[in-house]
């Protein structure tokens, strides 16, 4: 079974706790071990709260009379979790802490939350709750770069009983727009996972079931084209005077401003003249009462987000809407961009995040240009195939696929520029097979444009999965017979959050969590959640450069030599 | 555009025409006539008798050395080292192979290699499989009927004949020393065969004659020095133990047993060698040791493709000529050759499966603007002096000395090139453009009137062999004359070299010259001639051609001067 396991640091991810699967087989339920490190400890995004005889507010579709919290935080070292042989299939499971365990959980509710004055209460009084039960999601507690779907047999929410609960914090921050409770609990128990016992979830490992995305064959009539992704990155450059100001990482002022003066000067102590080092636990224990401004970045108010002074932008017009006229459902009222070739309502909110931090500005970004990096020395090769072309300058119906490679890019000597016109053999590695995807798509004046697609999933390789909400594509012809273009869409505010949620990438690429956290809040304009009123998505655009390659399907034998390669690796 | 007519470059004429040629070619109409090299008459006719040439002194080629070890020894034989460079004479490596000498630094290059190739070969795991008879008693004693045996049989292999008494005792007197001295048995054959590995006679193959018994007052090679010629000629590499038998017995004298010999040489796979070997040095592959181009104009370039160029064009060679036993001359418009992923990039060509580490077999469409070994990239990016951009005067020369034969001197040393060189030139923009101009000066016309025509009608291929239709935005111009017949691009001058009698003839002068190590004597023209009217009839079928030389009576005739004397 080929399940790689690695514990390593990866830019922009938590530094505490980090695991890669790479599943060769689609897990369909669990068993459980221990393992060394923790899972995914606490997330931005729902949960629910359950106090038997106190009903909760919430009126969503699921969890209904439940509370609803906005991010919650396991402190501390986790359970350990891994099932199988060493080198074989991993899976987390929950990410709390082992049954029988005491503890604390730290979650957050909006200040418009109706009941938040009753937990004010609960933590005011001490009072002790004989048990309540957490619900988190199965979707958003997953380690970041975990792949392949949910085993059927897996709950949408983890369900844990606490016992003998009581409120021991509820620090508020001025202007925060959610305040945190720290739940202590004297005992856990897991309600809907219990790998060892008669009741078990036990995992059977049966093969993925990949999409039948092979190369297309070109016909007399039908042609085909392929080009391999040379560089796929947000599409978040910006020039240096659209940015008069830069956002920056923390500084000590932001790490004490929470803390008592007798704290301050215990700190200051501790670090000297250097200062407080950027993801730090002391940096990032910065919120009210030492809760950590990383991870519940709610707990402190906005400290204010650079963005960019411009009106363009790289992208797509994804709503139809170029901000005249009636918002379309579903869309939050925003500020519509002009692309650099004249297109107008260039939908592209991301731009205005992420163009002012420095390791996440397009091409100049340091964090997109380790994650091409790693793209140009293989790790994740991938083409898009435009097949199904009657012409090349106009044509109503053809599709367009995303295909992953099991060979390496080709580049020059000094490793700067890719070779065109290689060949590459399809991969039937599930991490990335299982993401091949065809979509339907035209041709208009040369440039190729796919119709939305409800879902599509990328992966990126270094990165989480991109899930991607109401897709497009976008290509346009270049004179060495490339293609450049753009994937844009909707991605979940909250996911992206949680992925730069890193003490050491607010250090390294120049943020404020808290800041970056507002700023996706306040620029989400897609994908309405009906039960909040809120929009979960905000449109994003990857920029894609190319050069002109061929795909041919992988024969059996170099499959079989490719998956014996990862497994050595 | 100027050609030249075949019969300026003729084997019958001294190259000094060319060179005054070249000199007076400003005011010379070059285009004289049809092609013809040689007179032809295709009627079968008795085989002339050739008076041969010097016998010849040659050092083995790396190559060389290392099939030898590989055949005598087994071929996991480490074979460290550096050798020396070979030097090329008169168009080939095989003729330079006696002009080059022995450097004391060679040499200790050479004591290292056999010390340790000895050590090898005696090395506990091999030994007893080696040395294939016991020591009489312990191996501290020195047994000397077991190293007779031992030194004696792969003298005799080394050597490429036997031993002589002196020498044996020589070798014994050495082993039995070193037994003495190590107190092992087994480090004196050590020594005794590092001694051999050492020796001139195992380094160098100096060929010995006799007085030929057929012709009074003749001389011919000694049976061992043809067995050697032979060997090398088509396997490159020494005798076996077949052949030194045959050529021990006498029967490699007699008409059939040399035939018997020659058949099985040739039905051997180390044919392949051989006539890998042959084209290598006809071709001038050695230029593909370091070879590089400015990556950053060509990024595609790296050793990779180097390396594949330099396989693809052999593979085209071998499966065209020995496993498909084709027309040499269809070798220069052939659709058929060979592609790894990074050649079909070059192409631009999709690659499957056997592309990924291996070979897959590709046809060019029929109108492609490939085919032949002219336009395949092992010819094109074959030009060490310029990294930066083609030369169509290279190519030219290439094509002129490498598959014509045809001699071209070297420029004037004081020529100005910048104009040639700038390829960044805003206003001659091809090199076309900027030969025409070059060649204003008429001390640079007349070489450039033979070389530049053909060079210029592959300039449609970049300096690393890929398709290209401008240069600098200007469309490429390929046309050319060629011996008297105008064509409009590459493909089309590959046909004409097609049906060029002296694409025909230099194979067959080039395949002899190879073969005796020196250049055609004047006295076996006519030999050569008939060679060449049999290869025409045979349908310029290879394997024939190396089989008709091989069995002659003029590949062993020598001429009475019995030391190497090639050219100059």
């Amino acid at each position: 079974m080929a399940y790689l396991e690695t514990h390593s640091w990866h830019p922009g991810f938590p530094s505490r706790c980090f695991r890669r699967r790479l599943p060769l087989y689609a897990l369909l339920a669990f068993a459980a071990a221990s393992a060394p490190e923790c899972a995914w400890a606490s997330y931005i995004g729902d949960s629910f709260i359950s106090i038997p005889g106190a009903p909760g507010h919430w009126q969503g579709e699921h969890h209904k009379n439940w509370i609803r919290t906005e991010a919650n935080d396991w402190p501390g070292r986790l359970r350990n979790i891994r099932s199988g042989p060493e080198g074989q299939l991993t899976y987390p499971g929950p990410g709390g802490p082992k049954p029988g365990s005491q503890g604390r959980l730290i979650v957050t509710l909006g200040v418009k939350n109706p009941d938040l004055a009753r937990f004010r209460d609960l933590c005011a009084k001490r009072t002790a709750i004989p048990e309540m039960v957490f619900a988190e999601s199965f979707d958003r507690a997953r380690p970041p770069l975990d792949l392949g779907p949910k085993p059927a047999n897996v709950p949408d929410y983890w369900e844990y009983r606490l016992k003998d609960v009581v409120v021991t914090g509820c620090p508020m921050a001025d202007g925060a727009a959610e305040q945190g409770f720290v739940l202590s609990f004297q005992n856990v128990e897991w309600l809907n996972y219990d790998p060892e016992g008669p009741k078990t979830n036990k995992i059977v490992i049966q093969p993925a079931e990949l999409p039948k995305v092979a190369p297309a064959a070109a016909t007399a009539r039908k042609k085909v084209k392929d080009y391999l992704i040379t560089w796929i990155g947000l599409a978040t450059d910006s020039k240096e005077d659209q940015c008069p100001v830069m956002n920056a990482k923390p500084g000590d002022a932001d790490f004490l401003r929470y803390r008592s003066p007798a704290e301050q000067a215990a700190i200051r102590a501790r670090n000297g003249e250097k200062g407080i080092t950027a993801g730090s636990v002391e940096a990032e224990n910065r919120g009210p009462g030492g809760l950590n401004a990383v991870s519940l970045p709610g707990v402190v108010p906005d400290p204010g987000f650079a963005e960019p002074q411009s009106g363009v932008a790289y992208g797509i017009d994804l709503d139809g809407n170029d901000g005249t006229g009636a918002t379309p459902h579903g869309i939050r009222k925003h500020r519509n961009f002009t692309a650099p070739d004249g297109r107008t309502g260039i939908d592209n909110q991301m731009y205005t995040v992420m163009g002012c931090v420095a390791g996440f500005r397009g091409k100049k970004g340091y964090r997109n240009q380790t994650s091409n990096a790693r793209r140009a020395d293989g790790n994740f090769t991938t083409l898009v195939e435009v097949s199904g072309i009657d012409d090349e300058h106009n044509d109503s119906d053809i599709d367009v696929a995303l295909i992953y490679s099991m060979d390496k890019p080709m580049r020059d000597n000094a490793g700067k520029t890719f070779i065109p016109d290689y060949t590459f053999r399809t991969t039937d590695d599930p991490q990335f097979a299982l993401y091949n995807r065809r979509v339907k798509g035209r041709i208009v004046n040369g440039v190729i444009e796919t119709r939305a697609v409800a879902k599509l999933e990328v992966n990126l390789g270094q990165d989480p999965l991109l899930e991607l909400h109401h897709a497009q594509m976008r290509f346009e012809p270049q004179p060495d017979g490339s293609v450049k273009g753009y994937l844009a869409g909707y991605e979940d505010w909250k996911k992206l959050a949680m992925t730069r949620a890193s003490g050491y990438s607010e250090g390294l690429f120049g943020y404020q969590m808290p800041g970056l956290f507002y700023a996706l809040k306040r620029n989400a304009d897609g994908m309405l959640d009906p039960a909040t009123g809120e929009y979960d998505g905000i449109s994003v655009v990857y920029e894609i450069d190319t050069v002109p390659a061929f795909l041919t399907p992988a024969a059996p034998a170099a499959a079989q030599q490719q998956s014996a390669s990862r497994k050595s690796r | 555009m100027s050609s030249i007519s075949g019969k300026l470059f003729s084997r019958n004429r001294p190259q000094k025409l060319v060179l005054l040629a070249c000199a007076a070619a400003a005011a010379f109409s070059l285009t004289t006539g049809g092609p013809g090299v040689v007179a032809r008459d295709v009627k079968a006719e008795a085989e002339p008798v050739s008076p041969g040439g010097p016998a010849t002194f040659r050092r083995l080629s790396e190559e060389q050395y290392k099939h030898s070890i590989a055949q005598i020894f087994g071929d996991d034989i480490t074979v460290p080292g550096r050798f020396e460079p070979d030097v090329r004479e008169d168009g080939l490596l095989a003729i330079g192979a006696s002009k080059v000498i022995v450097t004391p630094a060679g040499l200790e290059q050479y004591a290292v290699r056999a010390k340790e190739i000895a050590a090898e070969v005696l090395g506990e795991k091999r030994r007893a499989a080696t040395v294939g008879c016991a020591p009489q008693s312990d191996v501290v004693t020195f047994d000397e009927a077991c190293a007779s045996q031992f030194l004696g049989k792969y003298g005799r292999l080394l050597y490429r004949r036997p031993l002589t008494d002196r020498e044996m005792a020589s070798q014994l007197g050495l082993a039995q020393r070193a037994t003495k001295m190590s107190g092992s048995f087994y480090k004196g054959l050590e020594a005794g065969l590092a001694s051999l590995l050492v020796s001139p006679s195992f380094v160098f193959r100096l060929e010995t004659t006799e007085a030929d018994p057929e012709n009074a007052g003749a001389r011919r090679l000694d049976a061992y020095s043809l067995a050697s010629r032979v060997s090398f000629l088509l396997w490159d590499g020494p005798p076996d133990e077949d052949l030194l038998n045959a050529a021990a017995s006498g029967a490699l004298r007699t008409p059939t047993g040399l035939k018997t010999q020659i058949d099985r040489l040739m039905a051997s796979p180390k044919l392949e060698a051989g006539v890998r070997a042959f084209f290598a040095d006809m071709f001038g592959y050695d230029q593909f040791n370091g070879l590089t181009k400015d990556s950053a104009l060509y990024p595609i370039f790296n050793p990779q493709l180097r390396n594949d160029a330099e396989e693809q064009s052999m593979r085209t060679i071998v499966d065209h000529l020995l496993t498909r036993n084709e027309d040499y001359r269809d070798l220069f418009v052939t659709k058929k050759t060979f592609l790894t992923r990074s050649l079909a990039a070059l192409y631009g060509v999709k690659a499957d499966q056997r592309a990924f580490g291996g070979w897959m077999p590709y046809s060019f469409p029929a109108d492609d603007p490939h085919g032949g070994l002219l336009t395949l990239p092992a010819f094109l990016m074959l030009d060490p002096s310029h990294e930066g951009r083609s030369s169509p005067t290279i190519r030219g020369k290439m094509i002129r000395e490498n598959f014509l034969c045809q001699p071209v001197p070297n420029p004037p040393a004081n020529v100005n090139f910048d104009l040639v060189q700038d390829v960044n030139d805003p206003v001659h923009k091809t090199a076309r453009e900027r030969l025409t101009a070059h060649q204003e000066n008429p001390v640079c016309a007349g070489c450039h009137a033979i070389t530049d025509p053909m060079g210029l009608s592959l300039e449609n291929y970049n300096p690393v062999g890929k398709y290209r239709t401008h240069e600098n935005g200007e469309k490429i111009d390929a046309s050319g004359t060629f011996d008297g017949t105008d064509y409009s691009n590459a493909v089309q001058l590959m046909s004409l070299l097609r049906e060029s009698p002296s694409t025909t003839s230099c194979v067959v002068q080039r395949v002899y010259e190879y073969g005796v190590g020196r250049k055609v004597a004047p006295g076996e023209q006519k030999w050569l001639e008939y060679v060449d009217q049999r290869f025409a009839t045979e349908g310029y079928r290879f394997p024939a051609l190396l089989r008709r030389i091989a069995t002659s009576p003029a590949f062993q005739a020598v001429a009475p001067e019995n030391l190497a004397s090639n050219s100059k």
